[in-house]
């Protein structure tokens, strides 16, 4: 009984002591963490290499800036210098003074100097660290990445908002853009094909802007950036067109497919909501929309050769006024004529797609992949030999969307 | 006992030497001698005249004690001998009566101490359903349960408490309805406690509680008789303390608190509604600042990108740290909600002024404290007063998570979270659980919990009290 | 001190505290070495758990006594204590990966940056507290955390399900099966809940049905597992085993998070409350059988003393995780097998008596 009152007074005591210390802490706000204030928030980073072959890595930070009412977020870029991406962000760290952090990092993009190395090796950091994750978007862009980042744009947008639009879900899913994070590009380095994808960016600026990049619906041009800027393309409207995708193998660049290749690849590839496609020439050239899509590759092995199946259908409508439709069908039913000419379009897109594959092999298609899950009892004989022996098939169905 | 009037007087004016104990002697028309004691202030002078003296006018010089009684025009006539008795019962605010020649003192009913009327409480306000509210009279409180609870079931247990100021207690409850031996174990858990004073309930709820320190009252308390009678019809006991009109219920369920009468009077839908919004607004009154100064001290995850740049655009310059910044907000808080509290009226719109507009303004215009901080206070505070029963609980609840999340982080919130499920799993008092009917899960009690199902579909009184008569509802055929 | 817990306690811990334990690193780790198949091992041990649970809650309707009663009835006192000591030190060896784990994924996903370890020492305080509480105590517990488990839970599996890629599970039993049972052996120290069953014995009264209960409780919790890593490995596939903790990372991909923000670390905080008690289960447990094994019923004392190794235990091992799990996974299976399968089976060996 004595001791049970010892013990009694003894937590009296410890509860008095263990408030006095965490008083202590809250009032000091002494953890040796860094708190919003240390914190230099990170929401698109560049990856470049120089020409002693050391990383540079192209920060775009985010900083809050005293404001009364509503938000002021300015947003500035840092480079920082090392051996490996957390070398780099390092020396972020040091020149800044603020602590980055990557938890808002929704972009990353590769710059030309990048594409001879295994990518894979060099963001290991953002794979391996747990802080970040791995929903940041990875692009592919032509030049450096850095200079990408110290482009101005109007209205204030940063450079990580706009390719991120053009990089969203929405996007995707009309097959203009091969959008990939760090997880699906990491699945397509680790799965048995080795290969992997990201959208490749292409700037263009001048007056009129270039006509490549109309597809993609996004017109991030206007008047020029701030002045003074020494990396700056100043009086010039800047458009990004996204369009292409780089493909990997091993993490390295194999190539970069055409925007028809790209359409191919993403209508196999993505949850395609609605696209359109332009099909014909001359008179009879005609614009379908198409929804209701379903795309996907499959592998049989078929007498031990392997048969890779690309098939796509979708429900298509015409667009346009150019083709006369059957009277007797309907107005709006799409003439089968139609629908064969947009099939076709389709298949040479494909065909287009497998041949530029077979030809940097480069299985992004995932024909090896497929071996390995699907056909597994192949897998050990002819997973050499795949790439040469392969014979592809292609099922483009459309039907009229009524 | 002597029977000479005088000596009489003076014996109690001995004991009762206050000078507000007056005494009035008179004679009947035919030379009898009586005097009546009674307290001043305390009285109906008016009543004595009327139902004493006036009638004994008639008395004659032969009539006995008898005789006299049945002269007295008060329906409350008691017979007294002792002096001890008498002094008490003059001190209760009735007149005593003494006889000359007579050993027996009559008590009559005469008491009309200083109160107010009956009223709408300020504290349970409600729209729909009664406005009557308890007032500091026992008698009249006893009355209000009365006038709702006419079965004969209705036990009402009168006791005595405080040394000095001899408080009377009363404890209702429905014979049958609540647990054997409950209004036992709440009686002798008064009565075992010695005090000088009770000047009001709240020192009651400290005797019957098994740990009057813990931070989570153990009683539920209420000022509206229609809650009070709903509470003793479920099987609980419920104690009016003379003195104070807010009268308690046991045993206590945390759910208790986030019930309010008028769900009873709603359509059990917007009934659901509005428990499930009061939980969730003591979760978010409790948790907020605490959820807020960790995510700017160690996870700005927490705050979506786009609303983090807007407090950091706040925050950005202010010369205290987060967990400070909010700390000194809420302090401020406090002492503006004490400071109405206690504030002579006259000076409260001052204060409002001075307190929310000034204060307020501009220290976010000067840049001391940020706007978010104001924000996330105000609103913390507002939460909190859905639950009015639960505000003293919650506002310390909310220091401690404040103090835990500054100082550990959100680690520290989920500990101490689960500090408390633990304890409150752990707590019952008077043989039910404290969290019932979560912990111990019991299915059927959950239909007035967390949410208010239909009358047709609660039949059966909260099986957590115990009640040897289980049904409450039946439909007649 | 009475120790009553009603059978729908007893399922819920079956639920919840068998699920949580298995979420945190135990996905990466049977990813790292069982890769797409990972789910067949964890079957394995699910089975054979599922089984031996069933055993008890059977020998359950057999008898009202305690697994202490019984031995002392069959043996005596001594041995009883003996084993209840024995119990107690496995209790607190069972409770070190779990309390490491979680100790981790605080550090991960509580803070943007690594925090000391003595923000996880104040778990402590409340292990002292808790740990000291009875069986009632983790019953009513259980009854507050099944709804918090299953409403994250379910939340978090309808975040992720959507996201993931369920091909990275194919080809199916592409490892041996002498592989394939490593990985479950490995494992089978984190299917050893049968332990907490043994021990409960005679503290929940028995009725008709309840073995069945109590099973099917303890498979569903199981099968939760199964289907978490299932959506583990087909979100992440061959990166599965460097994703550290599948509750902080399985639905970082739902397309709501990007507007709402980290939503499933609430989620996570929800569940962490759970894990929190399920670690204490372990330290309740021991105190119980030191309180048993010593005839001492001084439980904040005996807690204090648990705790105490704990702490020292904890400070040996911090920033040794890694080699902790490994000799875990390698080692830590042999006293799993003897207290959550070899002394569950000889139960029923020992005298029961009537049943009341």
């Amino acid at each position: 009984m004595k001791k049970e009152s010892l013990l009694k007074r003894l937590s009296g005591l410890f509860i008095a002591l263990l408030i006095a210390v965490l008083s202590a802490l809250f009032f000091t706000n002494d953890f040796g963490l860094v708190d919003l204030r240390k914190t230099s928030v990170i929401i698109g980073v560049g990856v470049d290499f120089d020409e002693k072959d050391e990383m540079v890595l192209t920060a775009q930070l985010a900083v809050p800036m005293p404001a009364e009412n509503g938000e002021n977020t300015q947003f500035t870029v840092v480079t920082g210098r090392g051996s490996s991406v957390a070398d780099a962000l390092n020396d972020v760290n040091v020149k800044t003074g603020f602590y980055p952090k990557l938890v808002f990092c929704k972009l990353i993009i590769v710059g030309e100097s990048c594409f001879d190395k295994d990518i894979n090796s060099q963001l290991n950091y953002f794979f391996s660290n747990e802080y970040s994750g791995l929903t940041p978007k990875i692009a592919a862009c032509k030049g450096k990445a850095g200079d990408l980042f110290s482009m101005q744009l109007p209205y204030g947008d940063s450079v990580t908002d706009s390719v991120d639009r053009l990089l969203s879900d929405e996007a995707q899913k009309s097959a203009n853009v091969s959008t990939a994070n760090l997880n699906d590009f990491g699945q397509g380095y680790y799965s048995k094909s080795k290969a992997s994808y990201m959208p490749y960016i292409e700037v263009s600026g001048g007056e009129s802007g270039d006509s490549s990049g109309g597809e993609n619906g996004q017109d991030t041009g206007g008047e020029g950036g701030s002045k003074g800027q020494s990396q700056e393309k100043g009086g010039e409207n800047i458009e990004f067109f996204c369009g292409k995708t780089a493909v990997f193998n091993s993490g390295v660049l194999a190539g970069i497919l055409s925007k028809e290749q790209a359409f191919a690849f993403n209508l196999l590839n993505g949850e395609i909501r609605r696209t359109y496609v332009a099909c014909g020439e001359g008179e009879n050239a005609t614009t379908i929309s198409v929804r209701d899509c379903k795309g996907d590759v499959s592998l049989k092995v078929e007498k031990g050769v392997p048969v890779l199946k690309l098939s796509f259908s979708a429900a298509a409508k015409v667009q346009d006024d150019k083709i006369k439709r059957d009277k007797q069908r309907g107005e709006k039913e799409t003439p089968p004529e139609v629908l064969r000419l947009c099939e076709e379009t389709i298949k040479t897109y494909m065909g287009d797609l497998y041949a530029y594959t077979e030809s940097i092999r480069c299985d992004v298609l995932g024909a090896q992949d497929l071996l390995y899950k699907k056909q597994n009892k192949y897998y050990e004989t002819l997973k050499d030999s795949i790439i040469k022996t392969l014979t592809v098939v292609y099922d483009v169905k459309l039907r009229s969307a009524g | 006992m002597n029977g000479d009037l005088q000596s009489r007087i003076k014996a109690i004016k001995q004991k009762l030497s206050s000078q507000d104990i007056l005494v009035f002697e008179f004679n009947s028309l035919h030379g009898k001698k009586f005097a009546v004691i009674y307290a001043d202030g305390i009285v109906d002078k008016n009543m004595i005249g009327e139902l004493i003296v006036k009638p004994l006018r008639a008395v004659k010089e032969s009539d006995g004690e008898k005789e006299i009684k049945l002269l007295l025009a008060s329906p409350e006539v008691k017979e007294e001998e002792k002096d001890a008795k008498v002094i008490k019962a003059i001190s209760d605010g009735n007149a005593a009566l003494i006889i000359d020649g007579e050993s027996k003192v009559f008590i009559i009913g005469v008491k009309s101490p200083p109160g107010r009327a009956v009223a709408e409480p300020p504290t349970q306000i409600t729209i729909k359903g009664p406005r009557e509210g308890f007032t500091e009279d026992i008698k009249v409180n006893l009355g209000l349960v009365r006038k709702r609870v006419k079965s004969e079931k209705l036990q009402i247990k009168t006791i005595t408490v405080g040394k000095q100021s001899q408080t009377a207690v009363a404890l209702c409850y429905l014979d049958g309805v609540c647990p054997q031996g409950l209004a036992k174990k709440v009686e002798e858990k008064i009565l075992n406690k010695e005090i000088d004073l009770i000047p009001d309930s709240s020192y009651i709820a400290g005797f019957i509680s098994k740990r009057p320190r813990s931070l989570f009252r153990r009683n539920s308390t209420c000022e509206k008789p229609d809650i009070f009678c709903a509470k003793i019809c479920e099987g609980r006991v419920g104690i009016i303390v003379d003195g104070s009109p807010i009268a308690l219920t046991v045993p206590y369920i945390l759910t208790e608190d986030f019930q309010s009468a008028e769900d009873y009077y709603a359509v059990s839908y917007r009934a659901t509604i509005l428990r499930f919004i009061r939980v969730a607004s003591v979760l978010v009154g409790v948790g907020l600042p605490a959820f807020y100064v960790c995510a700017q001290l160690f996870k700005i995850q927490l705050i979506p990108a786009k609303l983090l740049f807007k407090i950091a655009s706040s925050v950005a310059g202010i010369p205290l740290s987060p967990s400070v910044e909010i700390f000194l907000t809420l302090f401020v808080l406090e002492v503006l909600n004490e400071a109405s509290v206690r504030m002579p009226k006259y000076v409260g719109l001052a204060l409002s002024v001075v307190g929310a507009l000034v204060l307020g303004d501009t220290a976010v215009k000067s840049g001391i404290i940020s706007t978010p901080a104001v924000i996330i206070i105000a609103f913390s505070a507002i939460c909190l007063y859905t639950v009015p029963d639960m505000v003293e609980t919650t506002t310390t609840l909310r220091f401690l998570y404040l103090i835990v999340a500054g100082s550990i982080g959100t680690f520290g919130i989920v500990l101490l979270t689960a500090y408390i499920l633990c304890y409150l799993c752990t707590e019952q008092d008077y043989g039910v659980p404290l969290l019932a009917p979560f912990a111990p899960m019991i299915t059927r009690d959950m239909a007035d919990s967390i949410y208010k199902a239909n009358f047709s579909a609660l039949p059966k009184r909260p099986k957590v009290l115990g009640s040897p008569n289980k049904t409450r509802f039946k439909e007649k055929r | 001190m009475k120790e009553r817990m009603s059978v729908r306690q007893v399922c819920f811990i079956l639920i919840a505290y068998n699920a949580v334990l298995k979420l945190i690193i135990y996905p990466s780790a049977a990813a790292s070495s069982s890769g797409n198949d990972l789910i067949f091992p964890a079957l394995f041990d699910l089975a054979m758990q599922t089984a031996i649970i069933w055993s008890i809650a059977y020998l359950s309707s057999r008898t009202d006594k305690s697994f202490f009663q019984l031995l002392e009835s069959t043996f005596n006192k001594v041995v009883a204590r003996i084993v209840y000591a024995l119990f107690a030190l496995y209790f607190i060896l069972a409770a070190i990966v779990p309390m490491v784990e979680q100790q981790l994924l605080i550090h991960s996903a509580f803070y943007d940056t690594v925090p000391s370890l003595y923000v996880f020492l104040p778990f402590f305080i409340f292990s002292i507290y808790a740990g000291a509480k009875s069986f009632t105590n983790s019953g009513r517990c259980a009854d507050i955390c099944l709804p918090v488990f299953l409403i994250s839970i379910t939340a978090i599996l309808v975040m992720s399900a959507g996201q993931g890629e369920y091909s990275n599970l194919l080809p199916v039993f592409s490892h041996s099966v002498p592989s394939l049972f490593g990985g479950a052996l490995s494992a089978a120290f984190k299917y050893a809940d049968s332990a907490f069953l043994l021990i409960f014995m005679g503290s929940f009264r028995y009725k008709k049905g309840d073995a069945a209960k109590i099973t099917l409780s303890y498979l569903f919790g199981g099968l939760i597992v199964i289907a978490l890593l299932a959506i583990f490995y087909a979100v992440y596939g061959a990166m599965a085993p460097s994703r550290t903790f599948l509750l902080n990372e399985i639905s970082v991909f739902f397309p709501a998070i990007s507007y709402v923000g980290r939503i499933d670390l609430t989620l996570l905080y929800a569940l962490d409350i759970v894990i929190l008690f399920a670690i204490i289960l372990h330290i309740q447990a021991s105190v119980h059988c030191l309180s048993l094994a010593f005839g001492w019923d001084k439980r904040s004392a005996l807690s204090l003393i648990v705790n105490a190794v704990l702490i020292v235990i904890t400070f040996v091992v911090n920033n040794k995780f890694s080699p902790l799990y490994q000799a875990a996974s390698r080692w830590f299976w042999i006293p799993a097998l003897i207290f959550a399968y070899v002394l569950p089976l000889c139960a029923w060996l020992l005298k029961r008596g009537d049943k009341r």
